[in-house]
């Protein structure tokens, strides 16, 4: 029996053997590295199987999730399937409760019922709820947060390394006593982060600290640190939220090369409708918890419950 | 535009093995200078001290500067140490090593019942739980023995007999060796993991970073930087009368929070300047006022009234003072230079 924590551990050091025995053309590492393949073949293999699976092109599976608050049903039997490689929005007037499915999603609330069913980056299908908050970064689920949570205490570069924390697979004591694969491995990540920086534009800014840049930069920063990690689904929470219409331009320009470049899929909740009527292949449409339609843009704009939704019933108004 | 100059000494400085080495040598030459003469053994005295107390704040560095946790407990985990000192070699005649070993152990297992605690209670409340753990720690062991004392004429560590001179050198090479590991620690993913988890909890665990496991460490790591210095204590100092010491209670801890802040909770020299400040004040100047000799209690007002100018002028403390100044230093050059 293995863990999949374990199995990513055991990748991660296959890579950077790899990485190494080109960098350094060195034979020891080539050893190396297929000594850890073999470990890792062996660990992939004792893995136990989920036992589930999903229809064709479906990434994440959402069935009859609820989450409550006491008597205060956020979520209430929601349902949706998000397919692989699109931009998927989930919008809704305030309170609908958008946020709770990102953070059921995520794990940050364990959900009072209903599954999460996720095809992680290695084609295994995972039960979500079964994973721990700090764990579901592995599965190739990254997010955002809607008030910007970015280290302020370090630098943008910084910021990325810790994102790409779990990318690190020395312990404790190699960090310790700084030994050479840390510091081969820090660089093999420093490299990785220089990559996104680039990606992002943000590479004037890698050595400010993060504390007092600009709103627009730091929304970037969070967006850049989701990429750390060979993401398979980015949860976006409002990320166009306090930016103005260039930037906001700017971001679903961003957000399409995301997908075409790291060929992942994205789930973002917004406000900007003309953000969401622009970027997405699908939109989900929920209001206090239940959903009320999903489908192409124009569909769900046309869609009678959300109109009501949004600017109020015709019962009895008029 | 200048072009930057390759500066050897700058580079070297900026590494922080040298660091270290540069401190162990000059703090080596004094005790080198005392036994000369040159220097009165009590200013050493008071060196060899302040270092133990150094060892105990580098390592509530982490957790305050760090991880962001608020312990007052720092005390009773410096008993801890001294006990299972006195304990180990006194009683049972054990070598130092062994002592060592079993400090080690004891703080370990009380890091990580602390650090469990530290998953459910947050701020200030934290603060005053292990200020609670830190009285019962010292009650019980007033209770259990209220002076101790250790006789070094038969302690040998690798073959040398410990004296004076080699407990300062144990101090020394002690203190060198942790504030090393402690700034490679920082230094690598698990100080930038600390460092989410202070800023922002939920950011940290999207990121991946299990807020257990770096809570777990960073109470694992301050208890033992605690409990070891406990055992220095009682190799330097050698006895302790629980009851009327004030090294367990409540005002070392304070003294080694105002440290820390002080000197700049993200830097362990900073933080070490500022162990400096509190007892070297303390132990080479007050201590000679008459007025805060009949009234000892001032002494921490002293303390107290630093800590709120640090906070309220620079928050960053020494280190931010430190960093300040030799920027201002620099452009102050560059523009002689250029003119």
């Amino acid at each position: 029996m293995s863990s999949y924590s374990q199995v990513e551990r055991l990748r991660r050091r296959v890579e950077l053997y790899e990485e190494l025995a080109v960098l350094e053309n060195a034979e020891k590492y080539g050893k190396k590295a297929r000594g850890a393949r073999q470990k890792l073949e062996n660990a992939r293999a004792a893995l136990p199987s989920t036992g589930l699976t999903l229809p064709e092109g479906v990434v994440l599976d959402v069935r009859g999730l609820c989450m409550y608050f006491g008597g205060v049903k956020a979520v209430d039997g929601l349902t949706f399937q998000v397919k692989k490689g699109e931009i998927f929005g989930l919008i809704g007037p305030n309170g609908a409760g958008k946020t709770t499915v990102f953070n059921c999603i995520t794990q940050f609330y364990k959900p009072t019922a209903g599954t999460l069913h996720f095809e992680n980056k290695s084609g295994q299908v995972v039960d979500l709820n079964r994973e721990k908050v700090h764990d579901v970064i592995l599965q190739g689920i990254v997010r955002t947060f809607q008030n910007v949570e970015v280290i302020r205490e370090l630098s943008v570069l910084d910021n990325l390394l810790v994102a790409g924390h779990r990318q690190y697979t020395s312990n404790l004591v190699q960090q310790a006593l700084h030994l050479p694969i840390l510091r081969k491995e820090e660089r093999a990540v420093r490299e990785r982060a220089m990559k996104v920086l680039d990606f992002m534009g943000l590479t004037a800014y890698k050595d400010w600290y993060a504390f007092g840049l600009p709103y627009g930069v730091l929304k970037k920063i969070e967006i850049a640190r989701t990429l750390m990690c060979e993401p398979q689904l980015i949860i976006l929470d409002e990320p166009a939220a306090g930016l103005n219409d260039t930037e906001t331009a700017e971001l679903s320009r961003l957000i399409r090369r995301i997908r075409e470049e790291y060929r992942c899929t994205i789930l973002l909740v917004e406000h900007d409708m003309g953000l969401v009527m622009d970027i997405c292949d699908t939109v989900c449409a929920i209001s206090f918890g239940k959903l009320l339609a999903i489908g192409t843009p124009g569909q769900v704009q046309a869609d009678k419950d959300v109109q009501a939704a949004y600017l109020g019933g015709d019962d009895g108004e008029v | 535009m200048t072009t930057q100059k390759k500066n050897p000494v700058r580079d070297l400085m900026r590494n922080p093995l040298a660091q270290i080495l540069l401190f162990t040598a000059v703090m080596a030459l004094l005790q080198v200078l005392s036994s000369a003469g040159l220097i009165s053994s009590s200013f050493v005295y008071a060196l060899g001290n302040t270092m133990i107390y150094a060892v105990i704040a580098i390592g509530f560095c982490l957790l305050l500067g760090y991880s962001g946790l608020a312990s007052l407990g720092t005390a009773g985990f410096i008993g801890l140490g001294a006990y299972a000192a006195f304990y180990v070699i006194q009683e049972f005649g054990l070598p130092y090593t062994v002592a060592f070993l079993v400090t080690l152990a004891v703080s370990i297992v009380i890091g990580v019942v602390v650090g469990f605690i530290s998953l459910r209670i947050e701020g200030i409340y934290l603060a005053i739980l292990t200020l609670g753990l830190a009285e019962i720690i010292r009650n019980l062991l007033m209770v259990i023995k209220s002076t101790v004392k250790i006789d070094l004429s038969n302690v040998k560590l690798f073959g040398i007999q410990i004296g004076d001179r080699e407990a300062y050198f144990l101090v020394l090479v002690t203190l060198a060796v942790l504030m090393w590991l402690l700034s490679n620690l920082i230094n690598s993913p698990t100080g930038r993991a600390m460092l989410a988890m202070k800023n922002s909890t939920s950011a940290a665990q999207a990121m991946g970073i299990s807020l257990m496991k770096y809570r777990l460490l960073a109470f694992v790591i301050s208890t033992v930087f605690a409990a070891i210095g406990g055992l220095l204590y009682m190799m330097f100092v050698r006895n302790m009368t629980t009851a009327t010491s004030t090294l367990l209670t409540l005002s070392t801890s304070l003294n080694i929070l105002g440290a820390v802040i002080i000197g700049g909770a993200k830097s362990p020299w900073g933080t070490t300047f500022g162990v400096f400040i509190i007892y070297g004040i303390q132990s080479m100047f007050l201590s000679k006022i008459p007025f805060f000799v009949k009234n000892p209690a001032f002494i921490t007002m002293v303390t107290g009234v630093l800590i709120i100018l640090v906070v309220m002028f620079f928050p960053g403390g020494f280190a931010q003072i430190f960093a300040q100044f030799t920027g201002w230093v620099r452009t102050k050059l560059r523009k002689g230079a250029a003119a």
